[in-house]
């Protein structure tokens, strides 16, 4: 097929779905709690988007999210730092780091309920928890996978340990460090957002499980649509910035980050 | 500072490049042995903070007691009914994700165009916190072990479908050449060519779907108080019975790290 027509099928992809939601909802086939015309959705949305009480959730959830992100990045680069500088270290830390980060998060947050009460600050924690782990092991990663070359060049310049992590380690990782990063990103998304339909009284989290419990089930799907946009567009951002800042260094063999 | 230390520093031994031979066994012993020192190192030092009251024993069980708790549980079956019921969810998850993944991938790298016009929204929607469609399911399924099923094979369908794509487009030329030389059947080279130079990036597709799907079934299951490990968990906060909170949350480490490690065998194994 020819290679200009990805647009195309897209288009007719989103018209199918759209006339298919529309139709089937119409038809009376389901019950309109179980799937709300598209329309109504639509209009749900525009609603939405001009309420204020929206743009607080947004706010609050954004808050927990970046306070969060910036906590559990923060701590993951010095853990990566400090166990994957030594090769031996990372062997024995790495694995359960890996381990660890792969259970789901929502396991812990009856703790942090209780270690940071049921406000904001339990997101927060559970932003800063599931943010750690991606950063903590792609940095890990990243930091052994520094070219030798460049660590001899450098200690033969007379680097010390301090010289090495910023002139070397930081530049060569910083592609890695971005991309775990983004990691992070979604699943302090995911932790805060899940956190606040658990228990909380503010939130993107908190106003989804309102509009559920109230049966205004067009006016939830709108705003999880807004969500997954918000998340998809921060997401392609980071991305575009992962590009932009490794655009000069060489390929490397691939690597595949887990979560 | 000492010669073996030197060494580790200059010349890392990546994952990628120790895959094809084994580490040693000796050394692999080893690395064990150290891991588990670190982990009971640390599962040590909460004990003494427990003990000692530097943590608060309302808020943190022992990690002995949740230890025993789990083992307590399982042998009478008040975790271990809910564990069965999880690893069932997971199974079941799995096996839709990996079937439905490895069929839609393989359609979307046969036609490139749907390919090229898909995959950015697969990849857009991976990278989306998918887990709070949470409600549709429950709306559409009730409050099941089915929505739970649902919910946590849409999750990991993603990674299964963008992995299989991907591994069947890095196939090498030359083997489908090959493949042409040989006369086989479409039938044949999926068997005897494309499977098995795909499978190392069919399995990592199956790993991460693997981690997606335990994310979705334990938090809808703990969200929604539906099924098994994850309602334990919630119910006992709910009553403030930490021990038995700890002794759940023991025992999903314990059912993650056991899958995590099966898959991450299967992976090991085909990537010969």
């Amino acid at each position: 097929m020819r290679a200009g027509s990805a647009p195309a099928v897209r288009i007719i992809t989103v018209a199918v779905i759209v006339g298919g939601w529309e139709a089937v909802a119409r038809s009376g086939l389901l019950p309109g709690t179980v799937l709300p015309p598209f329309s109504s959705v639509a209009a749900g949305l525009y609603d939405l988007v001009r309420q204020s009480s929206t743009w607080f959730a947004f706010y609050v959830s954004a808050w927990a999210i970046g306070v969060g992100l910036g906590i559990g990045a923060g701590a993951g680069l010095v853990v990566a730092a400090l166990i994957g500088a030594s090769a031996r270290v990372s062997h024995v830390f790495e694995p359960l780091l890996y381990y660890v980060g792969s259970m789901p998060k929502i396991i812990i947050l009856p703790v942090l309920l209780l270690y940071l009460s049921t406000g904001i600050y339990s997101k927060v924690g559970m932003a800063a928890v599931s943010a750690f782990f991606p950063v903590a092991i792609t940095t890990a990663q990243a930091m052994r996978e520094v070219r030798e070359v460049h660590l001899r060049a450098a200690r033969c310049l007379g680097a010390g340990r301090w010289r090495l992590l910023a002139k070397v380690y930081a530049p060569a990782a910083i592609g890695p460090v971005l991309s775990g990063l983004r990691l992070g990103l979604a699943v302090a998304v995911t932790g805060v957002l899940l956190a606040e339909t658990s228990v909380a009284s503010a939130g993107l989290g908190y106003q989804a499980m309102q509009y559920y419990d109230n049966l205004r089930i067009a006016d939830m799907y709108a705003l999880l649509l807004l969500v997954l946009l918000a998340a998809v567009a921060a997401n392609s951002l980071l991305g575009w910035l992962i590009r932009h800042v490794t655009r000069y260094h060489q390929p490397t063999p691939e690597k595949v980050f887990f979560t | 500072m000492t010669r073996a230390g030197l060494a580790g520093r200059v010349r890392p031994p990546s994952p990628a490049a120790a895959a094809p031979g084994r580490p040693p066994l000796r050394r692999t012993a080893r690395l064990a042995a150290a891991r588990v020192t670190v982990t009971v190192a640390l599962l040590a030092v909460v004990q003494a903070g427990v003990q000692t009251r530097v943590i608060n024993p309302l808020f943190v069980a022992r990690p002995t007691t949740a230890l025993a708790g789990a083992a307590r549980g399982l042998a009478n079956g008040s975790l271990g009914g809910p564990m069965l019921v999880t690893l069932y969810e997971v199974a079941a998850s799995l096996v839709i994700s990996g079937a439905a993944g490895l069929g839609l991938g393989y359609l979307l790298w046969r036609f490139n165009a749907l390919g090229r016009a898909y995959e950015p929204w697969v990849a857009g929607l991976f990278a989306a916190p998918l887990i709070l469609l949470y409600p549709i399911p429950l709306v559409i399924f009730g409050r099941t072990t089915t929505a739970v099923i649902a919910q946590a094979s849409v999750m990991a369908v993603l990674p299964v479908i963008l992995y299989t794509r991907q591994g069947l487009a890095g196939i090498e030329p030359q083997l489908l050449k090959v493949a042409a030389v040989y006369r086989l059947s479409r039938w044949q080279g999926l068997r005897h060519v494309f499977a098995p130079a795909a499978a190392p990036t069919l399995a990592t597709g199956l790993r991460l779907g693997l981690t997606y799907v335990l994310v979705g079934v334990i938090s809808m299951e703990y969200l929604a108080s539906i099924g098994g490990l994850g309602k334990t968990i919630n119910f006992a906060y709910l009553q403030f019975d930490m021990a038995q909170v700890y002794s759940a949350v023991v025992l999903v480490f314990v059912l993650a790290g056991m899958l995590l490690a099966l898959v991450g065998r299967l992976q090991w194994m085909v990537r010969r």
